[in-house]
C-alpha cells in the first residue's frame, strides 16, 4: 500500500503532462519510468510515455505504446489524435487519413481534427482540400493553432511573398514567442527575397533552442544566401527560374543588338553575360560545400 | 447536418495510387528544357503533371505550348525558303535564328509549367521531400527531344 504523501497515478499522469507541455523530457521519464513499474497498464501513463517518446523523437517507440494504450482502450480520443500525427510525419498518408474520417464520423465538429486532417491533405499536395479543411476548422475554433499553422503554410506554397498571411499574423498575435510561427515567418521572409530579415529571424530562432538542428540549418543557409559574395546574384536569388530565363533570352538579345549595331565590345559584353551566367552555376553550391551545408 | 460539408470528408487517398508523387524539380526541368528542346520541354511538363496526378487540369496549358510548337514548325515548313520574314528574323537574330528561337519555344513551355506546378514545387521544397533522380528520365528526353534536328541533320 502507497504512504499517505505518495501521489495517485492520476496526480502522476497530471505531473507528467505539465512536464512534457514544457518539453522537460528527463524529469518525466524518470516519473512515467518509476510510475509504470507499479502499473505498467495503466492508460494515462501509457499515453504520457507515448507523448515523451514522439516528443523524445523516437516514433517507432511511441507507436509501439500508442498500440498498447489502443488495445487496452480502442476509443482513446488523444492516442487517436497523436496516431494521427505520428502517421503524417512517417508519410502513412493514406492510413491517416482513414483514421482521420473515422474519428471525424464520432465527432464532427472537433476542429483539432480537421485541422488534423488538412496537415494530411497538405502533405498529400491536396492543397486546395487542405486549406478548405482549415477553413471548416477555423469557423468551428477561430483560433485553431493547428489550422492557422496549416493554412499559413498553405499560403507560404501558394503566394511568392507570404509576408503578409492573415493566418501567420494571428499566430503572431496569439503566440509571439511561438517557435513554429516564427520559423514559418522566416521562411516567408527568405521566399519573398528578404533575407537579412529572415536571418535575424534564424538567428532569434537559435537563441530560444540553441540545440535544434533545423534552426542551426537555418542560421547556416542565409549566412550563405546573405554572404557578401551572393549579392551579385541577387536577381536569381530573388526571381527565382524566371530571372535565368530573363538573363539567357536578355543576354542573347543584347548581343546580337551590339552585332547588329556594329560596336566594338561585343566579345567582352558576351563574356561578362557568359561568365555571370558560369559564376550563378558554380559559385553557390561551393559556397555552400565551404560553409558545410548539405544539399 | 448543417456544418458537416460532405465534400470534406470524401476520402482523397482511398488508394496509395491516390497519393501524388515528388515532382522533378524545376532545376532539373529548366536544364531538360534548355537543352533538349520544346519536345523536351513538353514531356517533363507532361511528366510532372502525370506524377502530380494533375494531367487533366493541365491538358490547356500543354496544349496551348503544344500549338506554339507545331505553329512554329508548320509556319516554317509551309513557307519557302527566301520567304521575307525569314530574311528579316535572320537579319535580327544572326545567321541561324531558328536554334534561337527553338530554345525560346521550350523555355515558354519550361514557363507554363513552373505556373501550373508553383505550388507543388514550392510545398516540395519547403518539406524537403525526397526529388526523383533526373538522370536517366533527363538524359532520354533531351535525346528524344534533340532526335528530329539530328535526324534532319543527316545527309540525304
Amino acid at each position: 500500500m502507497d504512504a499517505p504523501d505518495t501521489p495517485t497515478s492520476e496526480q502522476r499522469v497530471q505531473q507528467v503532462r505539465e512536464l512534457l507541455d514544457r518539453e522537460r523530457l528527463g524529469l518525466a521519464r524518470q516519473i512515467l519510468q518509476d510510475a509504470l513499474a507499479h502499473e505498467p497498464d495503466h492508460v494515462g501513463l501509457l499515453f504520457e510515455a507515448a507523448r515523451a517518446e514522439a516528443i523524445g523523437r523516437d516514433p517507432e517507440a511511441a507507436r509501439s505504446t500508442l498500440g498498447r494504450v489502443l488495445a487496452l482502450e480502442p476509443g482513446h480520443w488523444p492516442a487517436r489524435m497523436l496516431l494521427i500525427w505520428l502517421l503524417i510525419d512517417a508519410g502513412e498518408l493514406v492510413d491517416a487519413e482513414a483514421l482521420a474520417l473515422a474519428m471525424l464520423v464520432e465527432e464532427p465538429q472537433s476542429a483539432s481534427l480537421y485541422a488534423a486532417y488538412a496537415r494530411v491533405m497538405f502533405k498529400a499536395l491536396k492543397l486546395d482540400k487542405a486549406r478548405a479543411l482549415c477553413q471548416e476548422a477555423l469557423r468551428l475554433e477561430p483560433d485553431n493553432d493547428t489550422a492557422l499553422r496549416t493554412m499559413a503554410l498553405c499560403d507560404l506554397v501558394e503566394r511568392p511573398d507570404a509576408t503578409d498571411s492573415e493566418s501567420l499574423r494571428r499566430l503572431l498575435a496569439q503566440h509571439p514567442d511561438d517557435q513554429h510561427a516564427l520559423s514559418l515567418v522566416v521562411v516567408a521572409l527568405s521566399q519573398a527575397g528578404r533575407n537579412r530579415e529572415a536571418l535575424r529571424g534564424a538567428r532569434e530562432l537559435l537563441r530560444m533552442q540553441p540545440d535544434e538542428p533545423q534552426w542551426v540549418d537555418n542560421v547556416r543557409r542565409l549566412n550563405h544566401a546573405t554572404h557578401w559574395t551572393m549579392w551579385p546574384l541577387w536577381p536569381l536569388q530573388r526571381f527565382g527560374w524566371s530571372a535565368s530565363v530573363a538573363l539567357w533570352a536578355g543576354g542573347v538579345l543584347a548581343v546580337k543588338a551590339a552585332q547588329a549595331s556594329g560596336v566594338s565590345w561585343v566579345a567582352p559584353l558576351a563574356w561578362v553575360i557568359v561568365g555571370y551566367a558560369v559564376y550563378s552555376w558554380v559559385w553557390p553550391p561551393l559556397l555552400r560545400r565551404l560553409h558545410g551545408i548539405r544539399d | 447536418m448543417p456544418s458537416l460539408r460532405e465534400d470534406l470528408l470524401r476520402p482523397s487517398l482511398s488508394q496509395p495510387a491516390d497519393l501524388v508523387a515528388t515532382p522533378y524539380s524545376t532545376r532539373a526541368a529548366f536544364l531538360i528544357s534548355f537543352i533538349g528542346g520544346p519536345i523536351a520541354a513538353l514531356a517533363i511538363f507532361a511528366v510532372n503533371a502525370w506524377r502530380l496526378g494533375r494531367l487533366r487540369r493541365d491538358a490547356g496549358a500543354w496544349l496551348l505550348g503544344a500549338c506554339v510548337y507545331a505553329g512554329w514548325i508548320a509556319a516554317l515548313v509551309s513557307s519557302a525558303p527566301d520567304a521575307p520574314w525569314k530574311a528579316q528574323l535572320t537579319e535580327l537574330l544572326g545567321a541561324s535564328p531558328w536554334g534561337l528561337i527553338l530554345r525560346l519555344i521550350a523555355l515558354t513551355v519550361f514557363g507554363l509549367a513552373s505556373f501550373c506546378h508553383r505550388r507543388e514545387q514550392r510545398s516540395a521544397t519547403l518539406f524537403g521531400l525526397v526529388r526523383p533522380n533526373p538522370w536517366i528520365v533527363g538524359i532520354g528526353l533531351v535525346v528524344a527531344g534533340r532526335l528530329p534536328s539530328l535526324v534532319a541533320a543527316l545527309p540525304t
